[in-house]
C-alpha cells in the first residue's frame, strides 16, 4: 500500500484519555489506553456495553476529540489536526463501515461506492474501473443500480463495505458492523472481511461485542472501563480454539456481557 | 406535570415548532391586519357609498378561509411530524388521551404565543396598511383606531380553526393503531421512472404556457379593437395556469433524472448525493410544486395587473379628462328645459376655485354619414348616428396648450377616431363635400385626448362649417387650484333628470379632481386587495415549502452525518444543504417571477395601442418592482428556514 515505509505501524494511540462533560459531572470513557496497529492487521475489539469501545473508534475516526494523549494514523499525529485537514483525512485515509445507516438511502449502490471517490475529484473512468473491481470483489455486481432500501441487511454492508475500501484506506474502522445481521449474514461479512484484510491487505479496526465475531479477527483487544485489559492473538490456532479462548477472556471480564 | 412535559417538548423541538410558530404567527397578523382595515367604520362607510362593500365581506371570507385552511393544514402536519413520538408515548404506557392533551397543551402554547406576536405585528402591518390606503383614497383616516370587533373576530376565528384541528386530531389519535405510528409510513426511494415521458410532458408544458401567453397578446389587440369578448382571456388564462402545473409536475420528475444522466457533472464532489436528495424531495412534493407555482403566478400576475390597472387609471384620465373642468351639452340628444344655465353654474363653480382660462368648441353636423361608413358602426342599428365636423381654428386652440402641434390643413380634413372606430378606416384617398366644396383626407390620427365622447370626428377648415347646424358645444377651464372639495362641487352641479320614469342625477360637467378622487378609490381597494390577497398566497406557499423541509429534516440529519463521516468538510456539508434547501424553496419561484415579464409586455402593449407611451416605462418597472419585492420576501423566510436547518442538521454533528 502506501507510506508508511518508515515503519509498518499504521495507527499508534499514546496514553489517551477521554472524558465526556466537564468538572465534577465528567465521565471517563478512556483511560490512558495506548496501542498500535501494524499494517494489514485485522485487530477486533471487545468489551462489555458501556466500556468505551466506540469512543476509541470515534476518537480513531476523528469524529471525536481525545482529552488527552496522542494519535498517530501512517506517522502523522491526527489528534491535533484542525477541522478541515481532518475531513480531508477521513476522506483520503479512512473507511468506515457501522452498524446502521451506511449508505445514503437517496443513492443507488453504485453511486453510494462512488461517492468517496467523487469527492477526490477522481476521473469518471478511473471511478468506474474501481467501482467494477471492488463490486467484483465483494460479489454485489447484481445490487449496483438498486436502492439501499430494497437490499437484505447483509447485502447493504457488503456494499457499505466496498463503500469503505474503494479508496484503498490506510485503515478500514467498523464499529458493531454485524449489530443489525443474523448469525448466517455476521458469518458472511466476517468471512468478506477476511477476504478484504488477506487479498487486499485492508488494516482492519473492528469493535464488536459479539465472540464469534471477535474469532475472525487475528487480534483481540479487551477493555475493560475504559482501559485496555488484554489482548489475545490468534496465531496458528483454529478460529473455533480461538472462540473458547475468547468466552474465557470475556467471562473473567465479567460485567454483563452477552454471552451467546 | 403534563404542563411541564408540554413545555420542554416544545423547548426541545424548537425548530420545528418554530416553522410552525412562525407560519400561525404571520397568518394571524395577516388575518389581523386585515380584519382592522375591514372592520374600520370610516373606511366601510367609504366602501358602501362605492358598492364595495360585497368585495369587502368576500375579502373577509376569502382570508378566513385561508387562515383557516393553512392554520389546520399546520397543525396536522405537525401531528403526523411527531407520530413515531407519540407511538413512543404510548407503547410506554400513557393513555391516548394522555398523548391528545400533551398534544393540545402544546399546540395551545404555541397558538396563544403566536395569536399575541402575531397581532402584535399585526398591529404595524395595519397602521402600513392604512397608511397606504389612505394615501391612495387621499382621505384623511384615524388611523389610530382599533376595532374591537375586528380584534373579537380574528382571535374567535383561530380559536375555532384551533378547536377544530383539535377535533381532527383527536379523531387521529383515537383511530391510528400504535404500529402504524411508530413505524410510520416507509418512504421507499426509487428511480424517476420513465424520465423521458416526464421531460416530453415538461416540454409539453412550457408550450402551453408559451402559446397562453402569446395567445393573450393576440387577445389583446383583438378585445381592443372591438373584435373579442372577455372569454377566451379566461380560456387562456386557464391554459396558462394548468400549463404551469404541468410543467412543474413534470420538472419536478424529469429535471434530477437528467441532471443524473450527465456523467462527469454528476461524478463532482457531492452532486450525485445533491441532485439524488433533490430527486427525491422534488418526486414525492411534485403535486405540491405545482401548486405553489400556480399561487405564486396568480400573486404576480394579479399584483401586475392591478398596478397596471393603476397606471391606467392615471393614463385614462389625461385621456379623458385633459382640462380641470368640462362643460359639455348636446343638442341633439337632451333635454335642456328645465336645467340650470352655465352663467348659474359657473357661479357655483367660482365658490370653490377662481376659472382661469376658458376654451370652447363647437361640433357641428350636417346630417351625413360618409365618415361612420367607414367604421363598424354603421348599418343597421346606427341608423340615427351623423357626421360631426369641428372648425380647425377652434381645435387648435385647444389642442396647443396641451402640447400638440397645430394642425395645418388645405382643401383637407383630418379625420380624429378612436383606437375601435379607426380600425378599418382607410388611410387616405377619401373625399367629403361641405358647402359645396371637396375637401380630401389628410389622414387620421387616435392619439388626441377625448374632446367630444363619440367614435370620430373630422377637423375641418373653419369656411366648412359655416352654417351648419350645432351638434354640440363645449367649454373646458383652467381652474386656478384643485384641491377643493370635489365630492361637493359635483353635488353642488348636479341636477335630478327624470329618466324613464325614475329620479337620477346627472351634470353637464366633469370635474377632473372629482374622476381621478373616484378613480384613486377604486383603483386603492383594487390594489391593496390584491396585494394583501398576494401576500397571503405567497405566505402559505412559503409556509409549505418550509413545513416540506423540515419534515425531512431528521432523516437528512442522518444523511449529512454519513457524508461527513467520508470525509466531506463542515464547510461542504453546509455548501451542499443550502444548495439542497435553496433549490427545493426556488423551485416553484422562478417561473412565477418570470411571469412577471410577459405580463408587463402585454400592459404595455395596452399602454401603447392606446397612445399612453408616457407609463409604459412606469409599467416596466412596476412590474420588476413586484417581482422584487416577492423574491425578497421569499429569500427572508427562505434564510429563516435554512438557519434551522443548517441547525439541526450540521451543528448538531
Ligand atoms: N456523547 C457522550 N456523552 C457523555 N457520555 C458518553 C457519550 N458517549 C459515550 N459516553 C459514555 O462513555 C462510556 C463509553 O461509551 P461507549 O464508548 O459508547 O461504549 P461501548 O461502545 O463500549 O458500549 C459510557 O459510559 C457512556 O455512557
Ligand atoms: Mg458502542
Amino acid at each position: 500500500m502506501q507510506t508508511g515505509n518508515s515503519s509498518e505501524e499504521i495507527l499508534r494511540m499514546e496514553h489517551v484519555t477521554k472524558y465526556y462533560g466537564n468538572g465534577e459531572a465528567a465521565a471517563r470513557a478512556l483511560n490512558d489506553v495506548s496501542l498500535t496497529v501494524k499494517k494489514g492487521e485485522f485487530t477486533a475489539i471487545m468489551g462489555a456495553s458501556g466500556s468505551g469501545k466506540s469512543t476509541l473508534l470515534n476518537v480513531t475516526a476523528t469524529i471525536d476529540r481525545v482529552s488527552c494523549g496522542e494519535i498517530y494514523v501512517e506517522g502523522r499525529m491526527i489528534s491535533k489536526c484542525k477541522e478541515r485537514e481532518l475531513s480531508d483525512f477521513r476522506r483520503d485515509r479512512l473507511g468506515f463501515i457501522f452498524q446502521e445507516y451506511n449508505l445514503l438511502d437517496t443513492l443507488t449502490v453504485a453511486e453510494n461506492i462512488k461517492l468517496p471517490l467523487n469527492l477526490k475529484h477522481a476521473g469518471v473512468e478511473q471511478t468506474e474501473k474501481e467501482l467494477r473491481r471492488v463490486a467484483e470483489t465483494l460479489d454485489i455486481k447484481e445490487l449496483l443500480d438498486r436502492f439501499p432500501g430494497s437490499l437484505s441487511g447483509g447485502q447493504r454492508q457488503r456494499a457499505a463495505c466496498a463503500r469503505a475500501i474503494i479508496t484503498a484506506p490506510a485503515l478500514v474502522l467498523a464499529d458493531e458492523p454485524t449489530g443489525a445481521l443474523d448469525s448466517a449474514n455476521s458469518g458472511a461479512l466476517m468471512r468478506t472481511f477476511c477476504m478484504m484484510n488477506s487479498r487486499l491487505q485492508s488494516t482492519i479496526l473492528m469493535v464488536t461485542h459479539d465472540a464469534l465475531v471477535g474469532s475472525y479477527a487475528e487480534r483481540v483487544l479487551f477493555l475493560k472501563d475504559g482501559a485496555i485489559w488484554n489482548e489475545l492473538r490468534r496465531g496458528k490456532r483454529e478460529q473455533k480454539l480461538f472462540y473458547r479462548e475468547i468466552l474465557t477472556v470475556m467471562a473473567a471480564l465479567g460485567g454483563d456481557t452477552d454471552v451467546m | 406535570m403534563l404542563c411541564k412535559l408540554a413545555f420542554r417538548n416544545v423547548k426541545r423541538q424548537i425548530g420545528n415548532e418554530l416553522i410552525y410558530f412562525m407560519t400561525v404567527a404571520i397568518t394571524v397578523a395577516f388575518m389581523f391586519a386585515i380584519d382592522q382595515v375591514l372592520f374600520n367604520r370610516t373606511l366601510y362607510d367609504y366602501a358602501v357609498g362605492r358598492d364595495l362593500q360585497g368585495g369587502m365581506i368576500g375579502l373577509i371570507v376569502l382570508i378566513s378561509a385561508v387562515v383557516a385552511f393553512m392554520l389546520s393544514y399546520a397543525s396536522a402536519f405537525m401531528l403526523r411530524l411527531r407520530r413515531r413520538e407519540f407511538g413512543v408515548y404510548l407503547t410506554c404506557g400513557m393513555t391516548r388521551a394522555d398523548v391528545l392533551r400533551l398534544f393540545l397543551t402544546e399546540n395551545l402554547l404555541i397558538c396563544i404565543v403566536a395569536l399575541a406576536v402575531g397581532m402584535l405585528f399585526g398591529l404595524f402591518l395595519y397602521q402600513g396598511l392604512m397608511g397606504m390606503v389612505s394615501m391612495m383614497l387621499e382621505a384623511e383616516f384615524t388611523a389610530a383606531s382599533y376595532s374591537v370587533k375586528g380584534t373579537w373576530f380574528t382571535v374567535v376565528l383561530v380559536f375555532l380553526v384551533f378547536l377544530v384541528s383539535c377535533l381532527l386530531a383527536a379523531r387521529y389519535l383515537y383511530r391510528v393503531t400504535i404500529h402504524e405510528l411508530v413505524k410510520g409510513r416507509q418512504t421507499r426511494v426509487k428511480s424517476v421512472r420513465f424520465p423521458f415521458v416526464w421531460t416530453v410532458l415538461t416540454i409539453g408544458g412550457a408550450a402551453g404556457m408559451a402559446a397562453a401567453v402569446i395567445g393573450m397578446r393576440s387577445w389583446v389587440r383583438a378585445y381592443l379593437s372591438g373584435a373579442s369578448t372577455m372569454l377566451p382571456l379566461l380560456e387562456r388564462l386557464f391554459l396558462l395556469f394548468g400549463s404551469l402545473i404541468l410543467f412543474h409536475f413534470s420538472l419536478a420528475h424529469s429535471l434530477m433524472a437528467l441532471l443524473l444522466k450527465r456523467k462527469r457533472l454528476r461524478s463532482r464532489g457531492t452532486n450525485t448525493f445533491l441532485f439524488r436528495q433533490l430527486s427525491a424531495s422534488l418526486h414525492t412534493n411534485a403535486a405540491m410544486m405545482g401548486m405553489i407555482a400556480c399561487l405564486l403566478a396568480i400573486a404576480v400576475i394579479g399584483l401586475d395587473a392591478v398596478f397596471m390597472e393603476r397606471l391606467g387609471a392615471e393614463a385614462r384620465l389625461a385621456v379623458f379628462c385633459p382640462y380641470d373642468l368640462h362643460y359639455i351639452i348636446s343638442y341633439d340628444q337632451d333635454d335642456r328645459s328645465g336645467r340650470p344655465g352655465l352663467e348659474e353654474a359657473k357661479e357655483i363653480v367660482e365658490r370653490y376655485t377662481a376659472i382661469e382660462k376658458t376654451i370652447s368648441y363647437t361640433f357641428y353636423a350636417d346630417g351625413g354619414h360618409a365618415l361612420y361608413d367607414h367604421t363598424q358602426f354603421s348599418g343597421e342599428g346606427y341608423a340615427g348616428i351623423q357626421d360631426s365636423y369641428v372648425a380647425v381654428s377652434e381645435f387648435n386652440a385647444l389642442i396647443t396648450p396641451l402640447g400638440y402641434d397645430a394642425v395645418e390643413l388645405s382643401d383637407s380634413f383630418l379625420v380624429v377616431a378612436d383606437v375601435s372606430a379607426a380600425a378599418q378606416f382607410p388611410d387616405q384617398g377619401m373625399t367629403i363635400t361641405l358647402n359645396g366644396r371637396e375637401y380630401h383626407m389628410a389622414g387620421v390620427r387616435t392619439d388626441y385626448p377625448d374632446f367630444m365622447f363619440r367614435y370620430l370626428y373630422a377637423v375641418v377648415p373653419d369656411e366648412a362649417v359655416e352654417g351648419m347646424a350645432a351638434q354640440q358645444y363645449h367649454e373646458v377651464y383652467e381652474l386656478k387650484k384643485n384641491d377643493f372639495d370635489a365630492h361637493a362641487l359635483e353635488r353642488d352641479l348636479s341636477y335630478a333628470v327624470e329618466y324613464g320614469g325614475r329620479q337620477s342625477d346627472s351634470s353637464d360637467f366633469i370635474i377632473k379632481e372629482y374622476e381621478r378622487r373616484e378613480e384613486n378609490a377604486r383603483v386603492a381597494f383594487l390594489s391593496v386587495s390584491a396585494m394583501f390577497a398576494a401576500g397571503v398566497l405567497l405566505c402559505m406557499g412559503m409556509a409549505l415549502l418550509a413545513l416540506k423541509t423540515l419534515t425531512g429534516l431528521a432523516e437528512d440529519k442522518e444523511r449529512y452525518r454519513v457524508l461527513s463521516l467520508i470525509g466531506v468538510g463542515m464547510r461542504d456539508l453546509r455548501r451542499v444543504l443550502f444548495r439542497q434547501t435553496f433549490f427545493f424553496f426556488i423551485f416553484p419561484l422562478i417561473l412565477p417571477l418570470v411571469c412577471g415579464i410577459p405580463a408587463a409586455a402585454l400592459c404595455q402593449e395596452i399602454l401603447r395601442i392606446n397612445h399612453m407611451e408616457l407609463f409604459v416605462h412606469a409599467a416596466g418597472v412596476t412590474a420588476f418592482a413586484v417581482s422584487g419585492v416577492i423574491l425578497l420576501l421569499y429569500l427572508l423566510y427562505y434564510s429563516a428556514a435554512y438557519l434551522i436547518a443548517k441547525r439541526v442538521v450540521v451543528w448538531e454533528q
